[in-house]
């Protein structure tokens, strides 16, 4: 039998799952709007991120209210506060969703290099770390932050790609400066995803790998290597 | 006397005595049946008469050990029911509890979301993340309708697209959360078909329309300008006659689609050897001036016996693959047309061959399709539609068979199709 204390918890997981998964679309959305030029989905994906903020505060609300009322403890506790600053994390990925939106209307480049690959990761990653705040799986919270690297490498070709694109023709740079925000900002959807994965780590095992030197990126570049 | 007395105080006691043990093991087989819900089955009566107070207890006992078999049989036989229903549906169906758990699937929900493991017990998000169901969950449990949502679904590589229904059940106790019934519905050939029946229709208004402009454009000008040159007025008058010609060709494809797509009935099998109808496939060309029967190089194998197959038609899908060499394959020498039975005997294998152009390897795919040209300027300026080889398909899938292409750039194109000679048509 449920209690109504369970029902409760259950629900802020649903919740946070439900607004994971909405962020995700909209990052894809967006993306999919730069690449097909268009503007009403960019336009969709801007309305969508309301949504996303809503789901924010009902989160903190039921959460703070759970905090004071229950006083939990141990794993409990753990799960309120990892799902506050998952939250958190989810609502910036919003955030970036929609400056890509803003930013796929003002660019007039038709090439895009690295990006629709970076989305399909991204897309991938906070995938994966939803999952596995549904279901702990320790080998796929270190894929996520080993993948991580893979798009640090793509950021840095698109990089390299709009330089060599403004150094040829300096008049499209405005337009090229709009896709490299764009490439940095999916940069960030995944340091985004990264970081809700070793929240949940944190939550699911209480070793807090957040600034552990053995998953620092410097770490996990030379392990891969 | 002592003795005596000491004896049957004794003999008293030890009766006594007997008789606690007794009930006590009777008490404990009464709590024992009460615990399994059996019939109490007494020991035969020891030292007592029938009217013990036990008899009782164990009528009532068995009359309600009967009372629960019922209840019980009642019960298996209801889920039995509801297991088969749920079970025996094509559709996917999962139960989910208010806190998104999955309390029932069954086996299609189970082969189609998680093939590898029991559903039971787990959260839903665990298998289907996709927003678009956890959004109709989320609107379900703030007290909005039941609805319904589309989601695409990815499973090493495959997409698939459903359509879940979403229902409020109410729970058993009022004390209870609400509970969800799910069901899953796979709607992915809908959906394709939907697609291609959209793109063919506008297709096909924009293929119609082109000619039609043409035709009124011109006419247009003839009416309204009366000055105009002789010369030029014949140059309008050649130019909607080609547009005229167009548009039949178009009509008489969509015509013919329509008809094979339409019903069993478009196929009328007579029996016929294929040689000889490929020996007067000339018939069906006569009305394309551009093919030199003079290039077209025949290799038939003799046939002793006629099988049911549709000549007419046949026919028209040579004639077409042929016209298609004529108009697209470029340099060639000859077009080969052969015919070769299988060892068996129970085929007949037809191929067109030319040595022409070839089509390139990324359209090969695709050049089946209804309106799929190679190269559109070429195709409109052959007076080409786009269905001629969905028609062949059509047809020859119509008689059991099925088309195949071989293409090499610069090399040449061969188009094959086999024909069942025993009839299945």
């Amino acid at each position: 039998m449920t209690t109504f204390f369970e029902h409760n918890l259950e629900n802020v997981k649903s919740k946070l799952l439900l607004m994971g998964q909405l962020a995700n679309e909209s990052v894809k959305g967006a993306v999919q709007a730069l690449v097909e030029g268009d503007s009403v989905l960019a336009k969709a994906v801007r309305a969508k991120d309301e949504e996303i903020d809503d789901l924010e505060n009902e989160l903190s609300g039921s959460v703070t209210t759970y905090l004071s009322t229950h006083a939990p403890v141990a794993a409990d506790l753990r799960l309120l506060v990892a799902t506050m600053k998952i939250s958190h994390e989810i609502e910036r990925i919003g955030d970036e969703a929609k400056a890509i939106a803003k930013r796929s209307c003002k660019t007039t480049m038709h090439e895009f290099h690295g990006i629709p690959q970076m989305a399909n990761i991204a897309h991938d990653m906070i995938r994966d770390a939803l999952s596995i705040f549904v279901e702990f799986d320790e080998d796929k919270a270190k894929s996520i932050w080993t993948t991580d690297l893979e798009v640090d490498q793509l950021h840095k070709d698109n990089n390299k790609f709009c330089q060599t694109l403004v150094e040829k023709d300096p008049t499209v740079a405005s337009s090229v400066f709009e896709v490299l925000f764009i490439s940095k900002s999916l940069e960030r959807v995944c340091d985004h995803a990264v970081n809700i994965s070793k929240e949940i780590f944190f939550m699911a095992t209480s070793r807090d790998v957040r600034h552990a030197p053995e998953y620092k990126k410097a770490a996990l570049r030379r392990d891969l290597k | 006397m002592l003795w005596l007395l000491i004896l049957i105080l004794t003999l008293v006691a030890g009766y006594f005595g007997l008789q606690v043990k007794h009930t006590n093991r009777i008490i404990r087989q009464v709590l024992g049946s009460i615990k399994e819900g059996n019939s109490l089955i007494l020991e035969k009566p020891f030292l007592l008469g029938d009217n013990f107070p036990l008899r009782l207890c164990q009528n009532i006992l068995e009359e309600n050990a009967e009372k629960m078999e019922r209840l019980v049989e009642e019960s298996n036989r209801r889920t039995h029911t509801f297991n088969e229903i749920l079970g025996g549906m094509l559709d996917g169906a999962m139960i989910l509890d208010g806190n998104h758990l999955v309390t029932f699937s069954n086996s299609v929900a189970l082969q189609n979301f998680s093939p590898d493991g029991p559903m039971k017990g787990r959260r839903i998000e665990a298998f289907i993340d996709a927003f678009e169901v956890l959004e109709l969950l989320d609107k379900l449990s703030r007290g909005k309708k039941p609805s319904k949502a589309e989601f695409s679904y990815e499973r090493r590589g495959k997409i698939t697209v459903y359509e879940i229904t979403c229902g409020l059940l109410s729970p058993v106790r009022s004390s209870q959360n609400e509970v969800y019934l799910l069901l899953l519905r796979d709607i992915t050939e809908i959906k394709r078909t939907e697609r291609l029946r959209k793109d063919f229709v506008a297709n096909a208004s924009h293929e119609l329309r082109t000619p039609v402009t043409m035709i009124k454009g011109f006419s247009e000008t003839l009416i309204e300008e009366p000055e105009i040159s002789h010369n030029q007025s014949r140059s309008f008058i050649s130019k909607i006659h080609k547009n005229a010609l167009r548009l039949k060709a178009l009509v008489d494809d969509l015509l013919s689609i329509s008809e094979l797509e339409g019903s069993e009935q478009a196929i009328n099998p007579t029996n016929n050897k294929l040689s000889d109808v490929i020996r007067g496939i000339d018939l069906y060309l006569q009305d394309k001036p551009y093919v030199d029967s003079e290039k077209l190089v025949f290799s038939l194998e003799e046939e002793r016996e006629a099988f049911p197959f549709d000549a007419i038609k046949i026919a028209m899908a040579i004639g077409n693959l042929i016209d298609n060499a004529f108009k697209y394959a470029g340099n060639f020498s000859a077009v080969k047309i052969s015919t070769q039975l299988s060892d068996d005997r129970n085929f007949i294998t037809c191929s067109v061959y030319d040595d022409g152009n070839g089509i390139p390897a990324n359209d090969l795919d695709r050049i089946f399709e209804r309106f799929y040209v190679v190269d559109k300027g070429r195709s409109r300026e052959k007076g080409g539609t786009g269905l001629g080889l969905s028609i062949v398909k059509r047809i020859i899938e119509a008689h059991g068979g099925n088309v195949r292409v071989k293409s090499k750039l610069g090399e040449g194109t061969i188009f094959s199709f086999e024909l069942p000679r025993i009839a299945k048509v």
